[in-house]
């Protein structure tokens, strides 16, 4: 891949919402991403296992949480009260991904974008879920393509969540959150 | 508060509809934004009907951003236009003071985008008026 390929191409058509996990700034487009809320509830859906940390009430809407830091390999961090969790459809499910801080939301120029295999090693650099590098504001930024952002085996577990939760919500009595995510 | 009506000329769609979104969720007053992704389509639009502000991208396929920006001067010389570049220099932000228009390099966050065209629509920040030129940059 170089820098013309298809990732940093793609790229600059889009904007994107930046955001923090560990020291690490990353992006994902604004596309598939429909609102940001700060923490609410979660409950636990053990049944469902990873990526689901578990899920939360959006409108009446039970919705499954993914931890962003722990599915990138970061270490846990606890859930604060203004942790944000990034309301988006990805993977033809809608929902939640927690991250450490929501940055900004920035349009790109061509040459701030770097092909991943021009600065990561081979395996990381091809892995298809890193679309860019791109230099942003506090350093240099992981540009995610959403379509990659779960394998195949995440995907069927939140197909699986899709499937289960109205059952488990209901079992489960998960609570109505605040700041518009809740009931 | 009055709203505000803008025309966003973006051959893009995820980034025209970026800049629309962001501008549909006012912080002050209300704004009313409409998206045109060819040049030429957007000048029938000024036609027809007025904006306070008028933002395009430089580089579009057919008639690029410069020239755009210089039909709209003679058909409507004292609406604001903002001119946007992935590719900004010197010599195109010469190009933009030149044509009238505020400027905007990527990259760029949508926060300040919104703050500039909040300026530019509650007329703090003045209209250029210096000459146009045909041997600008541009495309």
């Amino acid at each position: 891949m170089d820098a013309d390929s298809a990732g940093p191409r793609a790229a600059m058509a889009d904007a994107w919402v930046t955001f923090r996990l560990g020291s690490q700034v990353y992006g994902l487009p604004v596309a598939p991403i429909e609102q940001i809320v700060p923490m609410v509830t979660i409950t636990p859906l053990p049944e469902i296992g990873e990526p689901v940390a578990g899920v939360i009430n959006v409108r009446g809407r039970p919705v499954p949480v993914v931890d962003l830091r722990r599915h990138v390999g970061q270490a846990q961090a606890a859930f604060l009260l203004d942790t944000p969790i990034v309301l988006s459809h990805i993977a033809d499910h809608s929902l939640g991904l927690v991250v450490d801080e929501v940055l900004d939301v920035l349009i790109l120029a061509p040459g701030d974008l770097i092909a991943p295999t021009q600065i990561l090693p081979s395996e990381l650099g091809q892995a298809p879920v890193i679309a860019a590098l791109a230099r942003m504001p506090g350093g240099l930024g992981l540009l995610l393509d959403p379509d990659h952002l779960f394998g195949p085996e995440q995907r069927e577990a939140l197909t699986r969540a899709a499937e289960m939760l109205p059952q488990l919500a209901a079992k489960a009595r998960i609570p109505g959150g605040d700041s518009g995510a809740g009931a | 508060m009055q709203e505000k009506r803008i025309l966003i000329v973006e051959d893009e769609p995820r980034i025209a509809l970026a800049l629309c979104r962001a501008l549909e969720f006012p912080s002050g007053g209300a704004r009313q934004v409409e998206i045109s992704p060819v040049a030429e389509t957007a000048l029938s639009k000024i036609q027809r009907q007025a904006y306070d502000l008028i933002i395009t991208d430089l580089r579009m396929p057919g008639m690029s951003g410069a020239e755009f920006l210089r039909q709209v001067h003679n058909l409507c010389p004292d609406t604001p236009t903002m001119l946007i570049t992935g590719f900004g220099s010197p010599d195109v932000e010469d190009l933009a003071q030149r044509l009238g228009a505020a400027y905007m390099a990527k990259p760029f966050s949508l926060r300040c985008f919104v703050e500039q065209v909040d300026r530019i629509v509650a007329g703090e920040e003045k209209k250029h008026s210096a000459p146009l030129h045909r041997d600008g940059h541009g495309r």
